[in-house]
């Protein structure tokens, strides 16, 4: 699964993602349904200095379906909007949704999250990949609502 | 062994709720990219705690 960190067959233009895997305290079907309920995405998902309104999240949870909100900057009122649509989904396993660009965060080209769900006793183990960020996005990660997500931190640094 | 089996086990001991996050299989150390994993992790954060609040809801708390 986990690819060699240097490999000289790679492809010259870079891809790189963002993987992560957490163990959560609650069986796949709860935290499967965390994903796919919008009042419960609306209360995780937004990034620090920002908030999801419950009414912008819209989920039908079906291969083609919306995975759409809204991020509206919590002390302002400029909104990022989300737009994603389901390329697989089955409960309580697995999640992929491929989003639009996101020019307003440095995100100009699709990108894929997949989000699978393995039981670990009564825990899931949660995988999750999002990519590709590719050399044309180099730079581009301080612009927009990235820079909110940025100077938050640095006021919790301080 | 003995030892890095104890050492494992400390960990763990230390580790008792699945708070922790962890990254792996990154190509190459690309700090530009730190801010969307970023994003990522501490979103999972937000989902962990989320978690927790509706167990602890539904379990009558």
């Amino acid at each position: 699964m986990m690819r060699p960190v240097t490999d000289s067959s790679e492809p010259e233009t870079a891809q790189r993602e963002v993987r992560l895997t957490h163990v959560f305290d609650a069986p796949p079907e709860i935290v499967f349904k965390a994903w796919t309920d919008p009042e419960q995405v609306a209360t995780w998902f937004a990034p620090e200095g920002l908030e999801i309104p419950p009414e912008s999240v819209e989920i039908e949870p079906r291969v083609g379906g919306r995975f759409h909100l809204e991020m509206v900057e919590s002390a302002g009122d400029a909104r990022y909007p989300l737009r994603a649509e389901f390329l697989e989904i089955s409960e309580p396993h697995l999640i992929v949704f491929q989003s639009e660009p996101m020019p307003e965060a440095g995100i100009t080209e699709p990108t894929v999250t997949r989000v699978s769900f393995e039981a670990d006793g009564e825990r899931t183990r949660m995988t999750l990949v999002d990519g590709p960020y590719t050399d044309e996005m180099r730079g581009n990660a301080e612009a927009g609502w990235l820079s909110i997500v940025a100077n938050l931190d640095d006021l919790l640094a301080g | 062994v003995l030892e890095r089996a104890g050492l494992i086990a400390r960990r763990r001991a230390a580790q008792s709720r699945p708070t922790s996050l962890r990254t792996e299989a990154l190509q190459e150390a690309d700090a530009w990219m730190d801010t969307y994993r970023a994003i990522w992790e501490r979103r999972i954060a937000r989902l962990d705690a989320h978690l927790d609040r509706i167990q602890n809801d539904a379990a009558g708390d």
